[in-house]
C-alpha cells in the first residue's frame, strides 16, 4: 500500500506534532532512485495455436506480406523487482485491453488484492482457476474485478466468453515494483528507493529470467537481457 | 377339413395382417427417422456452406471500404500518432467517411462497424455503443489476423450480442496501418433468412442454454424455440459437439429431432451454436398410421382387392363350410329322418358322405346291437307291424291282418309285406297292460312299469325322432284262441296261451268281441311269425307283448337272443 501521511497523523497537540516531525526526518533522507530502465531481446514468436473451426477464411490479402508473428511483450511478458517486502508494490496495474489481459502474467504478494480493470468496449467473464471466488463473473466495460491473491499458485485466468484469453496469477511475497515493457522489449520501472534488488522477468506464468541489480540514485540502466 | 382349415388360413391372414401392420408402422417410424436424420444432416451442410460463401460475400463486400483513400489515410495518421491520441476530429471524420461507404453496402451494410489502427485501437466505430478512450481489439484472434494481413472471417460476442465478423487489413504507403471489421448481428433477421434455405426445418441460435433468435418452420408440428431450447443442455454436454463440432441428431421430445452446431468461430468456445430442427411424423401404432393416411392415398386405394379379397375369402369359406359341414350334415339328417320315418330299416352308409359314413355306420352297429340283444331298458327292437303288416283298422277284418282267415297268413309276414305306414303319431298310452310272459325261460323279467309311449317304441339312437308306432295289431280268431287252449302246452304254448288270455283279457276290456278267438288260432299265427322274426333277425325266441291300440288289442313282437 502507498504510504498515507493522514493516516499516520499523530494525535494533536504539540507533542504529537514533534513526534511526527521527528518520524518525517527519516523518509525524507530516504532518496529514491531515478528511472530503471532496461531492455530484453525479444525471443522469436512462435505461431500462434489457431483452433479449429475458428473461422471460414483465413486469405493473404495478396498486396502485402504478412506480419511474422512477434513477441509482444506487453502482454506476453512481466518485468518485476524483488527486495524488502512492500505492501503496496509500485507500478503493479492490470487490466483487460483490446481484447486479451494486460499483462497476460499477473504477479502480487500473497494476501493482497489485485485490480483487473476492464478497459474494452465489451464485458468480460473472468474465472480464477483454483481461486476460492474466481468463478466467471462479468465485468462490464469500465468496471474492475477484485482478485484477492492466496499464497500458493499460480493461478490461471480464463474468460468464459473469449477462448484467446489466457492469463496467470503468480503470488510473489518479495515484490517491490512492476516494470512497463514497449513492443520493443524495452522497460521501465518507476522511482524506487536505490538499493539492491532481483530483477525477475515472467512469461506463460512462469520466471524466465532473473538476476541481481544495485539500484542507484539517479537513472539506472540495466544491461540488454537476453531470454533463453 | 377344408373349413377347419380354412379357419387357420383365416386366423393366419388374421395374424400376418396384423404383423404386417406392426411391421409396416415400425418400419416406416424408422425410415421416416432415417429421412429426417439424414435431411438434418442436409439442412447443417448446407447452412454452414450458406454461412462459408456469406464470410466469403462480405469479405468482398468490405473491399472498397479498405481500400477507400480516406480510410487508409486516417488508420496511417492513427497508427504514426506515437504517444499521442488521434484528434477527435480525426475519429469523426473517419467515422463520417466509413457511414457512407456502409451505407452504400445497403443489405450487407454493418450493425457493427470498426476501423483499428496498427496497433489495434478502435479509432472509428459505427454502431454499438460508445467505446471507452483507447479501447482496442487488436488481441481479437479476428482483428490480430487482419493487421497480420489476412483476410478472415469470425464469429465473436461483443457488447453482449453475437455477430458475424468480416475482416480486411488496411495497406497504405506499403504498411498495414490498420483493419476494418465488418460485423453482421446474429439475430432474428439471420435465422428468418437461413430459415427459408432449409424449407421445413427450424433453425435456432443459442448462447449456452439461451436461444437468442430463431425462426419456425411452417409446418406442421415444426418445432418452436421452446422444444430446441429444451435440447441446449443435453447437446452442449454430449462429447460429439466438442470433438467434432456437432451433434448427431437428437430427439426434441417425441415430436421432433435436431441437430446442434457450434459455430464457425471464435464465439464456439462461450457455447455459441445454431439447431436445425424438424418434425418427426411417427406413426406408433398402425392404428395411428391409418389415421394419418392422406387422403389423396385413401382415394388411391385399389379398393376392389381391398375389399374384394376379404369377402372372396369369406365366400370361400362359407362354401367350405356348407360343402363340409351343410350339405353332409343335410344328408345325413335326410336318412336320419327316412329312418325315423321307417323308410329305410339302416342308414345307407355308402351314400353318407364323409365322417358321417362313419356315423351312419354307428348308428346302424347301434341298431343291430339293439335288435340283437332284444330290449335295451325294456324295450323291442322290433315290432309286429314290421314283421306282420299293418293291422286291419275294423273289426270285421280277421285278426293279425289275414284278411282271408288263417289260410293266408304269408300275407302278413314281413318279408312279404314290410310296414309302409310311417308311425309319426305316437300311440296313446296303454292302460297298464300286463306283464308279458317270458317266452326264453326263467326268471321272468318283472313286469314293466306304465309308459307314457308304446312298449315297443324302437329307441333312436341318433336322437332325431322316435319311432313308436311300429306295432303289428292284429285279431285274433276265436277258433285260434279255442285250439290254442285245448293244446297241451308247452313254454312257447305257455308263452302263447298268457298272451292269448292277456290278448282276450284285453279285447273284453277293449269293449271288442272274442267270439271266434282260439288260442290255436292264435298260436299257429304267433308261432308262423315268430319263425319269420327268427329267421329275419337270427334269434332264438320272440316275445309277443299284448297291449292296447288306438282302444283295441294289439299284439307287439319282440325278438330275443
Amino acid at each position: 500500500m502507498k504510504l498515507d501521511a493522514s493516516s499516520r497523523r499523530a494525535p494533536f497537540g504539540i507533542a504529537g506534532a514533534f513526534l511526527v516531525a521527528l518520524a518525517a526526518i527519516p523518509l525524507a533522507t530516504t532518496a529514491l532512485a531515478g528511472p530503471v530502465r532496461g531492455r530484453v531481446a525479444l525471443p522469436e514468436a512462435s505461431e500462434p495455436e489457431v483452433p479449429e473451426n475458428a473461422y471460414y477464411w483465413n486469405a493473404w490479402n495478396g498486396f502485402l506480406a504478412a506480419r511474422e508473428a512477434a513477441v509482444d511483450p506487453r502482454r506476453e511478458m512481466t518485468v518485476v523487482l524483488r527486495g524488502t517486502p512492500s505492501e503496496d508494490p509500485e507500478g503493479c496495474h492490470y487490466a483487460i485491453q483490446g481484447g486479451d489481459l494486460s499483462p497476460e502474467t499477473m504477479v502480487a504478494p500473497a494476501g493482497s488484492t489485485i485490480r483487473i480493470e476492464n478497459q474494452d468496449g465489451t464485458p468480460h467473464e473472468l474465472s480464477i482457476e483454483g481461486l476460492e471466488g474466481g468463478a466467471a463473473l462479468a465485468t462490464a466495460p469500465g468496471n474492475a474485478r477484485p482478485v484477492t491473491v492466496p499464497a500458493g499458485g499460480p493461478y490461471v485466468v480464463a474468460d468464459a466468453l473469449y477462448g484467446h484469453v489466457h492469463g496467470t496469477i503468480v503470488p510473489i511475497d518479495d515484490l517491490v515494483a512492476c516494470g512497463t515493457f514497449a513492443a520493443d522489449g524495452a522497460f521501465e520501472f518507476p522511482a524506487i528507493p536505490a538499493g539492491n534488488y532481483r530483477l525477475s522477468i515472467f512469461r506463460g506464468g512462469e520466471e524466465i529470467h532473473g538476476q541481481d541489480v544495485l539500484i542507484n540514485e539517479g537513472a539506472t540502466e540495466i544491461e540488454r537481457i537476453s531470454l533463453q | 377339413m377344408f373349413s377347419r382349415l380354412w379357419y387357420f388360413v383365416v386366423a393366419a391372414f388374421a395374424g400376418v395382417g396384423i404383423a404386417a401392420g406392426f411391421i409396416a408402422t415400425q418400419t416406416l417410424d424408422t425410415r421416416e427417422g432415417a429421412r429426417v436424420q439424414e435431411m438434418l444432416r442436409r439442412d447443417r451442410a448446407e447452412l454452414e456452406l450458406w454461412l462459408r460463401y456469406d464470410a466469403r460475400a462480405r469479405l468482398d463486400t468490405l473491399a472498397p471500404m479498405a481500400a477507400h483513400p480516406q480510410v487508409r489515410e486516417a488508420l496511417a495518421g492513427a497508427s504514426s500518432r506515437g504517444d499521442r491520441a488521434v484528434e477527435s476530429s480525426a475519429r469523426e471524420a473517419l467515422g463520417s467517411t466509413l457511414a457512407q461507404l456502409n451505407a452504400q453496402l445497403q443489405e450487407g451494410a454493418a450493425q457493427l462497424l470498426f476501423a483499428i489502427d496498427a496497433n489495434g485501437e478502435i479509432i472509428a466505430q459505427l454502431g454499438g455503443t460508445t467505446p471507452p478512450a483507447g479501447a482496442g481489439l487488436g488481441a481479437f484472434p479476428v482483428a490480430r489476423r487482419a493487421l497480420d494481413g489476412y483476410e478472415t472471417d469470425d464469429v465473436f460476442m461483443y457488447g453482449g450480442e453475437i455477430y458475424r465478423a468480416a475482416a480486411r487489413p488496411v495497406v497504405h504507403g506499403g504498411q498495414y496501418v490498420g483493419a476494418i471489421i465488418h460485423c453482421s448481428e446474429i439475430g432474428p433477421q439471420l435465422a428468418q433468412r437461413l430459415g427459408q434455405r432449409i424449407p421445413g426445418a427450424s433453425l435456432a441460435f443459442f448462447v449456452r442454454e439461451r436461444v437468442v433468435a430463431s425462426h419456425a418452420a411452417t409446418v406442421q408440428n415444426a418445432p418452436g424455440a421452446q422444444m430446441m431450447e429444451s435440447g441446449i443442455a443435453a447437446a452442449l454436454a454430449a462429447p460429439e459437439l466438442q470433438a467434432e463440432g456437432h451433434t448427431p441428431p437428437m430427439p426434441l421430445g417425441d415430436t421432433a429431432e435436431g441437430v446442434y452446431t457450434l459455430v464457425t468461430g471464435t464465439a464456439r468456445m462461450a457455447g455459441v451454436g445454431y439447431v436445425v430442427a424438424r418434425p418427426v411424423d411417427l406413426a406408433s401404432s398402425p392404428l395411428a398410421l391409418l389415421q394419418s393416411v392422406p387422403e389423396e392415398i385413401v382415394a388411391a386405394m385399389p379398393w376392389v382387392f381391398v375389399i374384394g379379397i376379404p369377402l372372396l375369402l369369406g365366400l370361400l369359406g362359407l362354401l367350405f363350410v356348407f360343402l363340409e359341414r351343410d350339405r353332409p350334415l343335410r344328408a345325413f339328417r335326410g336318412a336320419v329322418e327316412s329312418l325315423a320315418a321307417g323308410e329305410v330299416q339302416r342308414l345307407d352308409e355308402a351314400n353318407l358322405p364323409g365322417r358321417f359314413r362313419k356315423l351312419g355306420h354307428d348308428v346302424n352297429e347301434g341298431l343291430d346291437r339293439v335288435a340283437g340283444s332284444g330290449a335295451i331298458g325294456g324295450k323291442p327292437t322290433a315290432d309286429l307291424d314290421q314283421i306282420l303288416g299293418t293291422a286291419p283298422s275294423t273289426g270285421s277284418t280277421p285278426y293279425f291282418g289275414f284278411a282271408d282267415g288263417p289260410d293266408e297268413p304269408d300275407e302278413a309276414t314281413p318279408a312279404a309285406k314290410p310296414a309302409a305306414k310311417p308311425a309319426a303319431k305316437p300311440a296313446p298310452p296303454a292302460p297298464a297292460p300286463p306283464a308279458p310272459a317270458n317266452l326264453g325261460g326263467p326268471p321272468a323279467p318283472p313286469p314293466a312299469p306304465p309308459r307314457p309311449s308304446p312298449p315297443m317304441a324302437v329307441p333312436d339312437p341318433t336322437g332325431f325322432e322316435e319311432d313308436e308306432s311300429a306295432t303289428m295289431v292284429a285279431r285274433v280268431p276265436d277258433e285260434l284262441l279255442a285250439a290254442a287252449a285245448a293244446s297241451k302246452p308247452s313254454e312257447e304254448e305257455q308263452h302263447f296261451r298268457e298272451v292269448f288270455e292277456q290278448f282276450v283279457a284285453l279285447k273284453k276290456q277293449c269293449g271288442e268281441s272274442t267270439v271266434g278267438l282260439t288260442f290255436d288260432k292264435l298260436a299257429t299265427t304267433l308261432r308262423k311269425n315268430a319263425g319269420a322274426i327268427k329267421a329275419k333277425h337270427d334269434v332264438s325266441r320272440v316275445r309277443f307283448t299284448v297291449y292296447e291300440k288306438n282302444g283295441k288289442a294289439a299284439l307287439k313282437a319282440t325278438p330275443v337272443k
